[in-house]
């Protein structure tokens, strides 16, 4: 499976097996309202043994904080310039807008009536590690608005 | 099962040590780390041994992989709503001043006044919420726990159980009664729900249109169904679909920060979450695309 989701599936399910008894269950097993697969997602779910404690030595502890310490301050860092690159724009364009309502009313009024169910382009592609098996459709012409339906 | 790696453990979401579940077990686990309880968030407790060894506080759930939706909302959605939602025009609502109660006729609610345009008010997916009601629970309540393992593989994340709040006799519902279960994503595992939903569910689910173009809730909330064949769909159900005693529909809530529908829903097509869209040509180009194909056809 070349799905990205393929690693967590395949964990889920070996992990499903293993839960499972391997030699069948003489007697009357608790098998909730009948099915004994209850009785396994039960197990899997509620009755696991708790997570060993992470010990540190004090060296490490430093380490530890200070790599947090750097990770926020870069976040931090990065939240800003992004916040900054915004209000810059949106600056700009209020000004542009201000100019245009003061040049001409009707070209402002227009500018100002929004589409009522505009929506992002179905063509729009969210970044990827790597390119598509299929780069670029050229057969066919470029997607229409109305659906097939 | 004793084996139950750190992974696997974060992949069931299993890292918060749910105080659901056995209390003879729960009561161990919380005698084993009695610290952890009384510690801050983040703050290191000395353990009594010689040893100079720190009890590291468990601090969060970690994911694995790059935010790959939040990127793109960053780089590339967030501009363009800024733009796209702008309004030159802004008139600030009547505060309606303290103390004093207004009543609108036919059971409506005053919506939130919406604040002024500026940089720091754009469209933000807040969060997801992921509810599964289950019919069957009325006659076990151990029914329920297929949906909760389906939803706790979907999402990532433990599910809280939701009891019925009233009884209604005809269905067999008593009050307190379990009868399904709920999940709310923020951050990281949001992105890579919506992530899931929009690149591998949404595509294979069959005859399903898009969303309705007047979807939402008028104040910047879109919810959507999904029947049980959905389910099958996910990748961590597909691959051991037998584990599971019953398939369930659930319905998806994203909560965002816009403040009316058109703005939700340019937010969620920003994520390519299809819509529905209508075909609103002028009606003389509708006619011209008719005629030619009546010609073709009768020649």
């Amino acid at each position: 499976m070349s799905s990205p989701f393929a690693r967590t599936a395949l964990k889920a399910a070996n992990l499903m097996r293993a839960g499972a008894p391997s030699t069948p269950k003489k007697g009357g097993g608790t098998s909730l309202n009948g099915e004994p697969r209850n009785d396994l997602i039960k197990k899997v779910l509620f009755d696991a043994p708790p997570r060993p404690p992470v010990r540190f030595s004090s060296e490490d502890m430093t380490r530890h904080e200070t790599i947090e310490r750097a990770w926020k301050l870069v976040r931090q860092q990065q939240k800003q310039a992004q916040e900054e690159g915004l209000a810059k724009k949106f600056e700009m364009m209020r000004k542009a807008n201000a100019e245009l309502e003061a040049t001409s009313s009707q070209l402002f009024k227009h500018s100002q009536t929004k589409e009522r169910h505009a929506v992002f382009p179905r063509q729009l592609r969210t970044l990827t590690d790597t390119p598509p098996k299929q780069v670029w459709n050229y057969r066919e012409p470029a997607a229409t608005p109305a659906p097939k339906a | 099962m004793a084996s139950l790696t750190r992974s696997t453990r974060v992949l069931l979401g299993m890292n918060q040590q749910p105080l659901r579940g056995s209390l003879i077990s729960n009561q161990i686990r919380l005698a084993s780390t009695t610290t952890a309880t009384t510690a801050k968030k983040g703050a290191a407790t000395k353990e009594p041994k010689q040893d100079d060894s720190i009890l590291l506080e468990h601090k969060g759930d970690f994911t694995t992989g790059v935010s790959r939706l939040r990127e793109h909302y960053r780089n590339t959605v967030q501009d363009d709503l800024m733009v796209l939602t702008y309004s030159h025009t802004f008139k600030p609502k009547a505060k309606i001043p303290e103390g004093v109660r207004v009543e609108l006729k036919g059971n409506k609610h005053i919506k939130p006044a919406p604040k002024a345009p500026s940089s720091r008010h754009i469209p933000e997916l807040v969060k997801i919420d992921v509810h599964c009601m289950m019919k069957e629970a009325l006659v076990s309540k151990y029914n329920l726990l297929s949906g909760f393992m389906a939803i706790q593989s979907i999402t990532g994340e433990m599910p809280e159980i939701i009891n019925s709040k009233k009884g209604v006799h005809p269905w067999k519902l008593r009050a307190g009664n379990p009868i399904g279960c709920k999940v709310t994503l923020k951050g990281d595992k949001m992105y890579q729900f919506l992530d899931k939903l929009v690149e591998v569910v949404l595509p294979r689910m069959k005859e399903w249109p898009g969303l309705p173009e007047s979807a939402g809730d008028a104040t910047g909330n879109i919810g959507m169904g999904f029947p049980p064949s959905a389910l099958s769909l996910f990748p961590e159900i597909e691959n051991n679909f037998d584990m599971f005693p019953r398939m369930t529909g659930f319905d998806v809530t994203f909560t965002t920060t816009a403040n009316t529908n058109l703005d939700a829903r340019l937010l969620l097509s920003g994520f390519n979450m299809p819509f529905q869209v209508k075909d609103r040509s002028a009606p003389k180009a509708k006619e011209a695309a008719a005629a030619p194909s009546i010609e073709s056809a009768s020649a």
